[in-house]
Order: C-alpha cells, then sequence, then structure tokens
C-alpha cells in the first residue's frame, strides 16, 4: 500500500460554503452541503467524530447490565450499565476481529460473548476470556496488549442526559453545553423526581441530508403551510366532536395570536425558540403538575417550563415541544440519508390523565404515523431531489427576521439570566428561520479545525 | 351460524378492507367499522417485546373512534399533505385467516399481511400481524378493532392506515 496515496487530502476552502455578511443582510450556505457525499464524509471526520454526541437517557438503561447500542459518526457504540451501576460507552466491536457484539438495539446481558471465536467480555468492558489461551502460541507481546473492550473517549452527563466523543479532544460536557442548559433545565425540573423514558419505539429514516432535520426544528415558518393538513384535521375535530379530546396545538391561533417568540443562538452551534404568553397553556399535559412547578422554581422559570420551547443541540440531538415534549437523535447515514431515533420523556409521577394526553399528543404531531412528520420527511426528501440542481448553489432560506437579530441576550434571555450570542425577539408572527447562524458557525469551525488538524497530523508523518 | 361461514364471513371482510383501501374506495373503507373502533399499532420496546397499553406506552398509531379514521381519508381526499401527495399505489394481501374465538355476534380473527407500496419509484413494503375482532350489526359485519403487529418498525418517512 502505498501511504502517501491513502494519506492524501483533497484541501477544501470550507469559507466558501457558509456566507455570513449580516451586516448586509445576507446569510446563506451553499447546497453542495447537502449534496456532496466527499463533504459528507468529511462532516463524519471532522464533525460528529470530533465532538460532543448525545447517546442515551439514564432511564433508558435503568437497571445494572442494561445496555442499549447507537452509532456516533459512522462508529457503532454500546452504552452499558455495568454490573456496579456505572454508565461506559464502548465501541461496539470485538476486540480480536471485530463483529459487533450487541447486535439488538437494546437488552441486559452480563457478558458478551463474540460468535465468532468466543472470545468473552463483562459488562465493564473487561475482558474475560481469550478462547483456549493457553494453547495458542501467543507472544509475549499479544499478551501485554489489554484484551478489553474499547471504550469511547469521552462520556459525561448532564442531570442523567449522556453525550460521548470519540475524539478526548474536547471541552468538558457542561462547556460544551454552556447556557443551552437552561433549556434543559427547563425539561429536566419538570418534575421533582426527574424525567423517565415512555416506552415504545417509533424511528424512523428519511432520504435527505441531516441538516434539514436539525434546520427544521428552528423553523416556524412552515408550521402553517406545510401543517396546513394537521391545522385542517385539528379544526374539524371542533366540528365533528365538538371539542379535540388530544387537545393539539390549533395551528390558526398559533400563528394569529398575541403570542410572542425569541430566538437564541448559543456557543458551539446550539440553537433554541421559546414561545411566550401561547393561548392554550392549560391543554398541556405539564399544566396538571404546573403549581407544583411555579411554587417550586418561581414563575417565571415554571413559564418557560410549560411553553412550547425548542433546544436543537449541535449537531446530534433534538428537543422540541410543541404541546408535548419528544427528543429526536440524528444519525446521518449518508448525504442523502438520516435515521432519526425519536422517544417520549415525561415527568416521573405525572397523574395517569395527564400522561396519556401526553401520549396522544405525542403520537398525533410527532410520530411518523402522526399528521405532521410525515408532511416533513416528504419535503425533506422532496428538498434533498430539488437541491440536486448543480447549476444552483444557494437557497435563499435563512432570511427572515435576519433584520431583527440582536447581538446578545434579549430582554427575557436578562431576566432569566442566560446569555446566547445572537437573539430576536418578537411576535410569534416573524415566524422566523435566520437563525441558523450559529450551527453553520460551528459547522464551519469544526470542519476548519478538523481539516487543519489533520494536515497537520499528514505533515508530521512525512516529517517523521 | 356455524364455523365454516363465520370463517366466509371474516374472510370476505378482510379481503374487502384491503381491496377498499387499494382502489381508494374510502367511505365503503369507513362503512366497514363500527363508530367506536380501535385501529392500534403497538410499537416494539425490543426485537420480541411490544408495548401492551397504549394509555401508559407509544403506539405505532392508535386511533380509537371513527372520526379518527375519517380524519386520515379526509387528509388524503384534501390533496395538502406532502406524504400522500401523490398517493402511494398500494397492495393489500391478506393470508392465513384463523377464527380465534367466535360468538353468535363476535369473532376474533387472526391473520398475516403484507402491503407492498410503490412511491417515489421505489417499491416499499409492510407486513405483519393482523388481529381483528369483528362485531355483527343490522348491516352486516363491521370491524370493532384490528390491532397491527408491524414487523418492519422502522417507519420509512410515513406510516399510514392505508399502508398497513
Amino acid at each position: 500500500m502505498d501511504a502517501r496515496v491513502t494519506k492524501e487530502r483533497v484541501i477544501r476552502d470550507f469559507d466558501q460554503y457558509v456566507d455570513e455578511r449580516i451586516d448586509d443582510g445576507v446569510f446563506r450556505v451553499n447546497l453542495d452541503m447537502f449534496r456532496d457525499p466527499e463533504l459528507f464524509d468529511l462532516e463524519m471526520e471532522y464533525i460528529w467524530e470530533k465532538t460532543w454526541v448525545f447517546v442515551v437517557h439514564d432511564s433508558q438503561i435503568p437497571e445494572n447490565n442494561d445496555f442499549i447500542t447507537t452509532q456516533i459518526g459512522r462508529t457503532p457504540v454500546i452504552l452499558q450499565r455495568g454490573d456496579d451501576g456505572q454508565v461506559r460507552a464502548f465501541i461496539n466491536h470485538c476486540t480480536h476481529r471485530g463483529p459487533r457484539l450487541c447486535k439488538t438495539q437494546r437488552g441486559n446481558a452480563a457478558r458478551h460473548t463474540c460468535p465468532y471465536h468466543g472470545w468473552m467480555y463483562d459488562s465493564n468492558g473487561n475482558n474475560l476470556m481469550v478462547t483456549d489461551e493457553e494453547a495458542g502460541g501467543y507472544s509475549q507481546a499479544f499478551k501485554s496488549m489489554s484484551h478489553d473492550l474499547h471504550q469511547v473517549a469521552r462520556l459525561e452527563s448532564y442531570r442523567g442526559f449522556y453525550w460521548a466523543s470519540l475524539s478526548d479532544e474536547v471541552s468538558s460536557l457542561k462547556d460544551y453545553l454552556g447556557d443551552i442548559g437552561f433549556f434543559l433545565d427547563a425539561w429536566i425540573d419538570q418534575s421533582p423526581n426527574e424525567l423517565e423514558w415512555v416506552k415504545g419505539d417509533a424511528n424512523f429514516t428519511y432520504d435527505g441530508n441531516w441538516k434539514m432535520v436539525f434546520e427544521n426544528c428552528l423553523d416556524l415558518y412552515h408550521a402553517k403551510t406545510l401543517h396546513a393538513s394537521f391545522g385542517n384535521a385539528v379544526m374539524n375535530r371542533f366540528k365533528d366532536m365538538g371539542e379535540d379530546e388530544r387537545k393539539s396545538i390549533n395551528l390558526d391561533d398559533f400563528v394569529n395570536a398575541t403570542a410572542e417568540v425569541s430566538y437564541y443562538n448559543f456557543e458551539n452551534g446550539h440553537g433554541a425558540l421559546w414561545i411566550q404568553n401561547q393561548s392554550q397553556q392549560e391543554d398541556r399535559p405539564s399544566y396538571a403538575m404546573y403549581k407544583e412547578m411555579e411554587a417550586r422554581v418561581g414563575a417565571e422559570k415554571a413559564e418557560l417550563m410549560l411553553s412550547g420551547k425548542v433546544a436543537a443541540i449541535f449537531p446530534s440531538i433534538l428537543f422540541v415541544e410543541s404541546a408535548t415534549f419528544q427528543m429526536r437523535m440524528i444519525r446521518p447515514i449518508s448525504v442523502d440519508k438520516t435515521e432519526v431515533y425519536a422517544f417520549c420523556l415525561a415527568p416521573k409521577g405525572e397523574p395517569a390523565e395527564a400522561r396519556a394526553l401526553r401520549i396522544r399528543q405525542y403520537e398525533d404531531f410527532f410520530s411518523t404515523s402522526g399528521l405532521a412528520t410525515p408532511d416533513d420527511t416528504a419535503v425533506y426528501r422532496s428538498a434533498q431531489e430539488g437541491d440536486q440542481a448543480r447549476t444552483l448553489e444557494w437557497n435563499q432560506g435563512y432570511h427572515r427576521g435576519i433584520e431583527m437579530i440582536q447581538r446578545g441576550p434579549d430582554e427575557k434571555a436578562k431576566q432569566m439570566g442566560f446569555s446566547p450570542t445572537l437573539s430576536i425577539h418578537g411576535s410569534i408572527a416573524i415566524q422566523g428561520e435566520a437563525m441558523y447562524i450559529g450551527p453553520y458557525r460551528e459547522w464551519l469551525k469544526k470542519m476548519n479545525a478538523g481539516q487543519d488538524s489533520a494536515l497537520s497530523k499528514l505533515s508530521g508523518d512525512v516529517r517523521g | 351460524m356455524d364455523k365454516g361461514q363465520l370463517q366466509q364471513e371474516a374472510t370476505e371482510l378482510l379481503y374487502r378492507e384491503g381491496l377498499t383501501l387499494d382502489r381508494q374506495r374510502w367511505d365503503d373503507w369507513l362503512d366497514l367499522w363500527t363508530d367506536d373502533c380501535e385501529l392500534w399499532i403497538p410499537a416494539w420496546i425490543s426485537e420480541h417485546e411490544q408495548i401492551t397499553d397504549p394509555q401508559k406506552e407509544i403506539s405505532l398509531l392508535y386511533l380509537s373512534g371513527k372520526n379518527y379514521l375519517k380524519e386520515r381519508t379526509e387528509r388524503v381526499l384534501k390533496g395538502m399533505s406532502p406524504a400522500s401527495v401523490p398517493m402511494p399505489r398500494t397492495c393489500h394481501s391478506v393470508n392465513n385467516i384463523l377464527i380465534d374465538a367466535y360468538t353468535s355476534d363476535s369473532m376474533t380473527v387472526q391473520s398475516v399481511f403484507r402491503v407492498d407500496y410503490y412511491h417515489h419509484k421505489k417499491v416499499y413494503g409492510f407486513f405483519g400481524h393482523y388481529t381483528h375482532q369483528l362485531v355483527q350489526q343490522a348491516d352486516g359485519w363491521k370491524i370493532h378493532k384490528k390491532q397491527v403487529t408491524l414487523m418492519n418498525d422502522f417507519i420509512s418517512e410515513v406510516l399510514d392506515v392505508y399502508l398497513i
């Protein structure tokens, strides 16, 4: 093998993909970011395999030896609670020849035995057996190797939410999340007893780039048009049944009402939005616990806890609350294929009636069998197809609200005490879609840093 | 009614359900259901375990009452939902129909199904088991409950009543 050829890289000028001129009222990203397979491979290497990726919530693996499998970038990963109760992240790969040790999405196992040659590991990742080692004629060098499972470089928890990184050159998880943690707290603190996973998998794929679902959750502009069919169904429920027993968000009301909205960008690529003074607050499942929340955390925080809100944590996880709350883990498969692992977290100790309402609302809007998400996935596919127009380089889709961007916090953020890098505040009628600047700044930063590090490693190798 | 005759009634109803969906005869399809009907696709928890209580756990689909079925057919008819524009072409196959339990005016029917559909120049499919609870009403046998065990539950973009 010729090392010079395999290590050769085309040096990319990533700056050309992100055109940020806020003072001139322009922000746009190049369509190649959605359609160039080589760029996708570089995103895997420079972003997904170099930063914190959300992997599991504590309540999804509650018992000792429980495990769940996932992916970080292209790497298959096991999250397992060991027999000592500690959660660890391993690469799902037998140290000997490489088969995946956990083949199911979740389970409980005190031992992992590789089906190929029988090497065995415990739930803490320790190698228990190299099959027939004594008679194997192994070298001293082999015997001095660790045969344990490869641990993922970093694993940290934010109040029960675990992120992992394949690279150890990352800041602490707390620093990486920064002030978007304020939004996470608004979900976590909904119950004095934390959140729990509501069982049942409803995962899906779509034929489009991973950034489409990330963008979608920070875009209120599409709600009225793309989800008109959902809005129509909700209106008809009042007509046919006298009420909507699922108490879904009325989209007409949503756009025309007196509600206000704040959009935020935070350090490290995170985005958020928060709908204020929204009607139908009493139709939210969390309303059942509102009095208790208010007494515990105060009126301002309780309002954020009850409100419609989104936290998009770059690049891997979306916390989305319309009427009810869903988490969406993004798993890019190829430039035009994405898996979404969706799950419902709810306050422990929620009254049964509120829990049932939460579940119906969740399925009604968010599920891929529901009345909203399938229209999103259909349009991602359609945009992926439209974006193949190779003579075109740019879309115009990041300008709505751009004139209203303020640097630093808006009044709401100041009151609450968190520090976004950019804010937009105004009537919900803005239906903003300008707050992709933070995520794409981070994209650019990670791509440049990844390339610099790869190139310096390469020149180091050549010198060495 | 003897079991042979019930078997024939059940078979005809299940075939008719597939036929009305495939031919997009939505009103005829709705006529096959009781007003207080239930259509339930429990979600999976692990390889061979599904949820058991739709009020406490997440379902792939849980519709209770005919109005919620009608809302699905109207969604298709109105043409405002990109998920069903264009509508996939579907083909329902139902097999291995067995009556599990029956009285003079109700029966529980087990079967297997496969739905092939054509969308975006590709063939997709769903397959699994049906459990139908049928009841006899003045105008014939109706579907009171349909429970679907969906084997391939990693959904490609959309799952809806006309795809299962």
